[in-house]
C-alpha cells in the first residue's frame, strides 16, 4: 500500500500513530461457495455462533456501568435479534438454497433487513436498522472466530470500525487503543464522547476507509487536522512523533491552568463556559475549568420514545444545577422541531424544517410540553444559579408570552407548595435576521444574549445547512455576519445587557480573537476546547483584538479579512495555533 | 383470560388491545418475542396491516402496531392454548 491520505470529522483531539486492529474481523474472503454437503455443517456454525454472540453480549451487560443503563436496553434488544427467527431462518435458508457459507449468507439477510427497516416511514424504526447491522458484525466475527485468531493481539494499536455500537464501546479494553476511526458517525456519536472522556484520538465519518485500511498495517490519526495518513515512511513517523510530543506537552500545560481565570495581557477577564449536551458530560466540566455552563442542550431527554414527566426532567436539571453551583447554568428550553420529535413527526410534515415550527415557536404552539419544561426548570432554580435561555426568538412577542407563562406558573408553584426559583434570568439567542435586527428591542426585554453563531450564518446566507452545494457560502468573516455580530453586541452593551456567544465560531482561534475585539463578554465551546481557549486569551491582548475587530468590520472583501486575521494570529501565537481546531481556512494536508 | 380464547380454523385466537402509549417499540418487541419463544407453538399476531411471527423481534417491530391498535394472537400447537393465555396477560400488563 503506498503512502495515502484519507480524511475525516475529527471529534477527539491529538495524534496517534499506530497498527490497524479491525473491531468486527469480518473480511471479503469470508465470501465462498460451499457444496451441497457442507450445507449441515455451515447452518451448525451459524447457530452456535448465534449462541455465542448472545453469551458474549450477557456478559458484556455485566459491565454496564450504573450510569449508562440505556446501553443495557440497546443490548438486551441486541441480543433478543442475535437469536431472532426472521434473521436465523432466512440465512439458514440461504445457505440451503444459494450454497453459500454462513458468513455470506449472513451478510446478504442482514443486507435485506437493514434495507427494509430504512424504507421504513417511521423514523424510529429505520434506525433500529443500525441495530440489526451491529448484531450482523458481532455474528460474522464470531463466524469468523478461528482458534488461532482467538489469541487476539494485545499490543497497542488503532481501532478501525464501519461504526461502533454501545456494546462494542462497552467491551473494548481501552488500554490498548491508541486511537479510533470510523467510517460512520459524527461528534455526538457515542464513540466520540468516549473517545473525548478517554483522551484518545478518534476520527469520525472517513471516508474509503473499510475500503483502503488493512489489518496490521501502520498508519498515523491527526486528530488535530481530521486526517489519517497510510504506510507513513520513517520522515514522516518520525514527524508526527514529534509533534504528538509537542501536543501532548501542550494539552497538559493547557489542563494544569484550566482553573485560572481568562485574562487578556491588558487585564480584560473573559468567561469561558461550557457547552453541554447532557449529564453525561458533567464529569467533563469540573477538570475543564469551565466558568459555569453557558448552555446546557435540553432535548436528549426527548429523544425517547416517550415525553419525559416533570419529575424526570427536574431529576435531570437538578444534578446539572448541584454539580455547577456556585456558577451560572444556562439551559436551553427545548430546541427542536417537528422533524426530531418522533411523536409530533406523523402529525405535522414540514418540508424545510430548519425554517418550520422549532425552538420557542414549537414550544408555544405546544405549550403543554414547554410548561412541563418551564416548571422542572423554575424548580430546579431554587437549588443553584440558574438561568433560562430561549431559541429560535424572532418578534418581541415571543419573550413577552414566556416572561406571561413563567409568572402564570410561579403562581401554580406557589400554590402547591413546590420550591422553586420565581424570577430566574431570561434570555435570549440570537440567531435570526430579525432578531438581529430588532435587538435594541429584545435587550430591553431579557436578561441577557448569546449569540448562535452556526445558526446566525445560516439563516444571514440563506443556506440550508444539509445541502453540500451551498457549503462554501457558510463564511464567518462575511461582512453582513461580521456586521450583523457587532450590531448585535453594540445594542446589548447599550442596554447594560450581557453577550455570550455558544456557536463553533468562540472555540475557533480566529473567531475568538475576532469576537473579544468586538466585546463579547463570555464565551461557550464543548468541554474539551475550554482549557485551550482559556490558554489562548491568556496570550491575546484586548486592544490588539479591537484593532483586528475594526479592520475586518471596515472590510468588504472576505479573502482580504481572513488574511487579516491569519497574519495577526500568526504573529503573536505562531507554533500554538496548530493545536487548536479551525474551520475558518482549509487545512493544507502534507 | 380463559373465556375470551375462541376455536377458529387456523387454530386458537385472543384479541387483545394494545395499552401501550407509543406502540411496540423496541423494547417491549424484544420482550413479547421472548415471551413467546418459550411455547412450542407456532404463534402469529395479526393486526389490520399485516400478519408476523410472533417469536420474531424484527417481525413484531416490522409490523409497527400504533397505540391501542387491536391485535389477535394465532397459535398453533400443543400448547397453543397456554401460550395464547400467558402472551394475553403479557401484552395486557405491559407498561411503557
Amino acid at each position: 500500500m503506498a503512502r495515502a491520505v484519507l480524511f475525516g470529522t475529527p471529534v477527539s483531539p491529538g495524534i496517534a500513530i499506530g497498527r490497524v486492529r479491525f473491531m468486527h474481523k469480518a473480511r471479503q474472503d469470508d465470501e465462498r461457495r460451499i457444496t451441497a454437503a457442507e450445507v449441515a455443517a455451515e447452518q451448525e456454525t451459524l447457530r452456535a455462533a448465534a449462541e455465542s454472540v448472545r453469551a458474549s453480549l450477557a456478559a458484556t451487560m455485566e459491565n454496564v456501568p450504573e450510569d449508562l443503563s440505556e446501553y443495557r436496553d440497546v443490548i438486551a434488544a441486541q441480543m433478543e435479534m442475535a437469536r431472532d427467527p426472521k434473521l436465523l431462518k432466512a440465512t439458514l435458508a440461504r445457505i440451503e438454497h444459494n450454497l453459500v457459507c454462513a458468513a455470506w449468507a449472513l451478510k446478504l439477510t442482514v443486507d435485506e433487513l437493514c434495507a427494509l427497516f430504512r424504507s421504513m416511514d417511521d423514523a424510529y424504526l429505520r434506525d433500529r436498522a443500525q441495530d440489526i447491522r451491529a448484531v450482523g458484525l458481532r455474528l460474522r466475527e464470531h463466524l469468523a472466530a478461528d482458534p488461532s485468531r482467538n489469541a487476539v493481539d494485545e499490543t497497542p494499536g488503532i481501532l478501525v470500525a464501519e461504526d461502533l455500537s454501545p456494546a462494542d464501546v462497552m467491551e473494548l479494553n481501552l488500554d490498548r487503543v491508541l486511537g479510533i476511526l470510523t467510517a460512520e458517525g459524527g461528534p455526538t456519536s457515542h464513540t466520540a464522547i468516549l473517545s473525548r472522556g478517554m483522551h484518545i484520538p478518534c476520527l469520525a465519518g472517513v471516508t474509503g476507509l473499510m475500503d483502503i485500511a488493512r489489518e496490521n498495517e501502520t498508519l498515523v490519526v491527526d486528530g488535530l487536522g481530521g486526517s489519517v495518513l497510510l504506510s507513513p515512511d520513517e520522515a514522516d513517523e518520525a514527524r508526527f512523533a514529534a509533534r504528538r510530543e509537542e501536543y501532548t506537552a501542550w494539552e497538559n500545560l493547557t489542563l494544569k491552568s484550566a482553573r485560572w481565570p481568562a485574562e487578556m495581557c491588558d487585564g480584560v477577564r473573559v468567561e469561558v463556559q461550557a457547552n453541554l449536551e447532557g449529564t453525561n458530560e458533567l464529569a467533563a466540566l469540573a477538570q475543564c475549568g469551565a466558568d459555569g455552563v453557558g448552555l446546557y442542550r435540553t432535548e436528549f431527554a426527548y429523544f425517547t420514545d416517550r415525553l419525559p414527566s416533570e419529575e424526570d426532567l427536574l431529576a435531570e436539571y437538578a444534578a446539572v444545577t448541584q454539580k455547577t453551583a456556585p456558577e451560572r447554568v444556562v439551559f436551553r428550553t427545548l430546541d427542536v422541531g417537528a422533524d426530531k420529535m418522533l411523536h409530533a413527526q406523523a402529525v405535522l410534515k414540514e418540508p424545510n424544517p430548519a425554517l418550520g415550527l422549532r425552538g420557542i415557536r414549537f414550544c408555544l404552539r405546544h405549550q403543554g410540553i414547554f410548561r412541563t419544561q418551564l416548571r422542572a426548570l423554575m424548580r430546579a432554580g431554587a437549588m443553584g444559579n440558574v438561568a433560562i435561555m430561549l431559541p429560535m426568538i424572532s418578534c418581541l412577542d415571543e419573550v413577552q408570552q414566556v416572561r406571561r407563562i413563567m409568572q402564570e406558573l410561579h403562581q401554580e408553584l406557589a400554590a402547591q407548595n413546590l420550591p422553586h426559583a420565581p424570577l430566574l434570568p431570561l434570555g435570549v439567542m440570537v440567531e435570526t435576521p430579525a432578531a438581529a435586527l430588532i435587538c435594541d428591542a429584545l435587550a430591553r426585554e431579557c436578561d441577557f444574549f448569546s449569540i448562535g453563531t452556526n445558526d446566525l450564518i445560516h439563516y444571514i446566507m440563506g443556506i440550508d445547512r444539509n445541502n453540500r452545494h451551498v457549503a462554501y457560502l457558510n463564511e464567518p468573516l462575511h461582512p453582513a455576519v461580521v456586521r450583523s455580530l457587532k450590531h448585535i453586541i453594540d445594542a446589548a452593551h447599550r442596554e447594560g445587557i450581557g453577550v455570550s456567544v455558544c456557536g463553533e465560531l468562540a472555540s475557533d482561534p480566529f473567531g475568538l480573537a475576532l469576537l473579544l475585539g468586538m466585546g463579547v463578554d463570555t464565551v461557550s465551546a464543548a468541554p474539551r476546547f475550554v482549557p485551550g481557549m482559556k490558554h489562548l486569551i491568556r496570550q491575546f491582548n484586548a486592544q490588539t483584538c479591537m484593532d483586528l475587530a475594526n479592520s475586518v468590520l471596515l472590510s468588504t472583501d472576505v479573502a482580504a479579512s481572513k488574511r487579516m486575521v491569519r497574519e495577526a494570529l500568526q504573529q503573536s501565537l505562531g507554533q500554538e495555533l496548530t493545536f487548536h481546531t479551525t474551520s475558518l481556512f482549509t487545512h493544507s494536508h502534507p | 383470560m380463559e373465556d375470551a380464547i375462541e376455536q377458529t380454523p387456523r387454530g386458537l385466537a385472543v384479541r387483545i388491545c394494545l395499552g401501550l402509549r407509543n406502540g411496540l417499540h423496541a423494547r417491549p418487541a424484544a420482550r413479547l418475542a421472548q415471551e413467546a419463544q418459550r411455547y412450542s407453538s407456532d404463534i402469529q399476531l395479526v393486526s389490520d396491516t399485516g400478519e408476523v411471527d410472533a417469536k420474531s423481534m424484527l417481525d413484531i417491530l416490522s409490523l409497527a402496531p400504533p397505540a391501542n391498535a387491536e391485535l389477535t394472537l394465532l397459535a398453533q400447537g400443543d400448547d397453543a392454548r397456554e401460550a395464547l393465555s400467558g402472551l394475553a396477560q403479557f401484552l395486557t400488563n405491559l407498561q411503557d
